[in-house]
């Protein structure tokens, strides 16, 4: 990601709050009196006003969490080429710092804490779900929880719901290790540590007692029903990372083969090294905390995006999009796996439920395939990772050496790297300006509707819809870029959005303050409504028209206002149709009110602007004077194809390209035709005349 | 229409001859396309006026078409029916003259 993604500045204003939050946990704040932190950012380009503003009052929120602190930010720009690292960097100190030194220069401060922290993994099969714990005398309660759940907990997702949703056990961080105990709740399961019994709290002795680093803990039901998960705990390894340089050409440009065998089937993925001059783009992930006061690590990543082809029919689509990650360690990058795959899961979770079948496109949203580490050899994949359904092997080449891809320093263990592949769509093309609504785009987004309908079923939202997240597939858009997908029955503590491509209060939101479900989805709710708008009115309209201007005070924040605008536009666009039912049902989404609601659905919405648009009155056709100039006929042929196969996306210029060529065909061979005939009647006459001359001569 | 047949009238030639005369769908300058699938698939009569940058480019591109397709009309009269009459019109010259 570049400085001139919108999403750069986003970034760097959460990794500067993830490093003030991580620095401000591990001060000493027995002292009395107040201290002055200081957070300094230093980027190429001055940081966008929206993306200042937020830095100052998150900060400023952050350092009122902690009592005697005051933070006060620093933002430096155009001092020097910071291209080596990352585009960005962040600092922070008790005083000012002069000039800013990045990680690998040697960090002055301490890292107090983080020596402290320790990674939780609970699992189930391939599926992970790491959290960060610090000692602390309050007990965690393990559970699957349905909502936004406020108070402190190890929080397992909804959809897993092979785990009981009570609380049955409850875990803490001591200095001795990990501790356990079993709640009084349901006392008929019986939970097993390691295969030992685990009594509730108050039946004979508590059982509150340290456990192994690596177990498994069980719940067995009365009906013998067994539920097992994994735990590991580790130390929680910091690094940074040292940015990589890309590919040179002076590396190796083959391609690595990566093969999936699944049962009988056996299919690979060729996946082409990136372009030469590609470097990688720079990512930020967060790994979760039980309780918001422990904070949350941020863990750096590169990624490079390339191509795959996919041969065998096991994979339905010949072309894929491939992600390569790298992180700093082993450890992160098992973080960013069990992060895609619960992704992953969710998509399949999401598209199970609403085809039943994932091989039968076209799909709302595009699934994701998460490959394990280029490892020599085969592995084992414990449960599926593909959409299989059947536990895969992945086998990728003895010399794959994606470090060589990345510009990495030599040594780079393969098992950094992360591979995640998805099919390749075309991206939708949205007209930029129309000069009226293109009404016949509207079906293409019916399945995208019913999709973020159940998806919001399940708690389950997109976070970052918005046009260049859309492909289309056959008559479909479908929704790609699956790094946002967010489960809500976990705490939200970031919102991998893209403004403007957000409400106001999204884009204000302080980061401390939690979100509720209802404005979670009404996010996602005002996105699909701006990207049905982007494909009827112009993508470039809306940005420029709707989205433009401070949060708060763009005319897409005011449903009057939209719809104001909307019936200036399309009042009189030389068509002779009253466009104002559309315009009143395509407003809609902009009253927060209604989206917010938990009956409104995306496909309801939808059809009726569907049945809007049906319903106009061609009131003023007869005053259209029909064009009368030259290839008036060939013209009028073009439009009376296009317009009766319901046609009007701007994907569909081939389509329409297609019709103007059959049109010259036409045109060229009647010409051709008029004078071959013109030609061969005039050598005809002077045949015949010929002929009779010959015979008067003769 | 068969292979031969096809020959003969100079379809195959002609439908090479417009190919190579086109752009692609995808060489269609930005300011082109929206308009022009704007008004391919605007609702309303098909006569509808279309905005003078489609207009400009498909009467361009109607005339070529038109223009290609008289050239081979021309050549393929030439090739076909030309030389008959030219071979009658010797004939009769010739022997016109001889029987004088």
């Amino acid at each position: 990601m570049t400085s001139e993604d919108p999403r750069f500045y986003m970034e760097v204003v959460d990794e500067a709050l993830a490093e003030l939050d991580k620095y401000c946990r591990g001060l000493d704040r027995s002292a009395n009196g107040e201290r002055l932190i200081i957070l300094t950012v230093e980027t190429e380009e001055p940081l966008p006003d929206i993306a200042a503003e937020r830095l100052r009052s998150d900060a400023a929120r952050v350092s009122e969490k902690y009592r005697g602190l005051r933070v006060d930010t620093d933002l430096l720009s155009g001092q020097r080429d910071l291209a080596q690292l990352g585009g960005r960097v962040i600092h922070v100190g008790p005083r000012n710092p002069g000039p800013v030194q990045h990680p690998d220069q040697g960090d002055p401060e301490p890292k107090v804490a983080a020596h402290q922290q320790r990674l939780l993994t609970l699992s189930q099969g391939a599926l992970s779900f790491p959290q960060l714990l610090l000692p602390s005398p309050d007990w965690l309660p393990v559970r699957r929880v349905e909502g936004q759940y406020d108070s402190a907990a190890i929080a397992l997702p909804d959809w897993l719901t092979s785990v009981p949703r009570d609380e049955l056990i409850e875990l803490r961080l001591d200095e001795d290790g990990l501790m356990l105990r079993r709640t009084v709740l349901r006392s008929e399961v019986t939970v097993l540590v390691n295969g030992r019994p685990c009594p509730p709290k108050g039946r004979d002795a508590p059982f509150e007692r340290p456990i192994p680093d690596t177990g498994r803990l069980s719940m067995l039901g009365p009906d013998d029903r067994r539920t097992d998960l994994d735990y590991t705990i580790t130390p929680w390894v910091d690094a940074p990372l040292a940015p990589g340089t890309g590919r040179t050409s002076e590396v190796s440009d083959r391609s690595y083969r990566t093969v999936l065998k699944v049962e009988e089937l056996l299919s690979w993925l060729d996946i082409q090294p990136p372009p030469v001059g590609d470097t990688p783009r720079s990512k930020v992930f967060r790994v979760r905390a039980p309780a918001l006061e422990q904070g949350f690590a941020a863990v750096s990543a590169e990624v490079l995006y390339t191509r795959a082809t996919a041969s065998n029919d096991g994979l339905s689509r010949w072309e894929w999009h491939v992600k390569i990650f790298r992180t700093a360690t082993p450890q992160q990058a098992d973080l960013l796996r069990s992060r895609f795959e619960a992704q992953a899961s969710l998509v399949r979770h999401g598209i199970f439920g609403a085809h039943g079948n994932l091989a039968s496109p076209p799909w709302g949203i595009v699934p994701v395939y998460v490959l394990d580490p280029p490892e020599t050899g085969v592995a084992d994949a414990a449960s599926p990772r593909t959409v299989f359904g059947a536990p895969p092997t992945v086998e990728h080449p003895a010399d794959a050496r994606y470090g060589e891809w990345f510009g990495a320093p030599l040594g780079t263990p393969s098992t950094c790297f992360v591979v995640v592949a998805s099919p390749y769509l075309d991206p939708a093309q949205l007209a930029p300006r129309t000069l009226e609504p293109i009404v016949t785009a509207l079906p293409a987004f019916r399945e995208m509707a019913r999709t973020l309908d159940l998806w919001h079923g399940r708690n389950i939202v997109h976070c970052d819809i918005k046009p260049a997240n859309m492909c289309l597939v056959e008559q479909s858009y479908t929704l790609v870029d699956l790094d946002s997908v967010t489960d809500l029955s976990k705490r939200v503590t970031e919102l991998p959005y893209t403004p403007p491509y957000a409400r106001a209060e999204i884009l204000l939101w302080d980061r401390i303050t939690p979100l509720t479900q209802a404005q979670l989805k009404d996010h996602d709710r005002f996105g699909f409504a701006l990207v049905v708008l982007s494909a009827v009115a112009g993508r470039d309209w809306v940005l420029a028209t709707l989205l433009d201007g401070q949060p708060g005070h763009r005319i897409a924040d005011s449903q009057e206002q939209v719809h104001t605008v909307l019936r200036e536009r399309w009042k009189d666009p030389g068509d002779g149709v009253d466009w104002a039912p559309l315009a009143e049902v395509l407003t809609q989404p902009f009253d927060p009110s209604l989206t917010r609601r938990d009956d409104w659905r995306c496909e309801d919405w939808l059809e009726s602007a569907i049945s809007a648009a049906r319903a106009q009155p061609k009131a003023k056709e007869a005053d259209v004077q029909p064009y009368r100039g030259p290839y008036a006929a060939a013209m009028a042929n073009v439009r009376k194809e296009c317009s009766a196969r319901g046609l009007g996306m701007p994907e569909r210029l081939p389509i329409v390209h297609s019709h103007i060529q059959r049109q010259r065909r036409q045109l060229a061979r009647a010409a051709q035709r008029d004078w071959f005939v013109l030609l061969s009647l005039a050598s005809l006459v002077v045949v015949i005349f010929s002929v009779v001359a010959i015979v008067r001569s003769v | 229409m068969t292979g031969w047949l096809r020959t003969l009238a100079g379809v195959g030639r002609l439908d090479r001859a417009l190919k190579s005369t086109v752009p692609l769908d995808q060489e269609y300058p930005e300011e082109l396309r929206t308009p022009l699938v704007d008004w391919a698939t605007r609702r309303g009569q098909p006569g509808l006026e279309p905005p003078p940058v489609v207009r400009a480019h498909l009467e361009r591109v109607f005339a070529d078409a038109a223009k290609i397709g008289r050239r081979h009309g021309f050549q393929r009269a030439l090739l076909l029916a030309v030389p008959p009459a030219a071979v009658a019109l010797t004939l009769a010259v010739l022997i016109s003259s001889g029987a004088r």
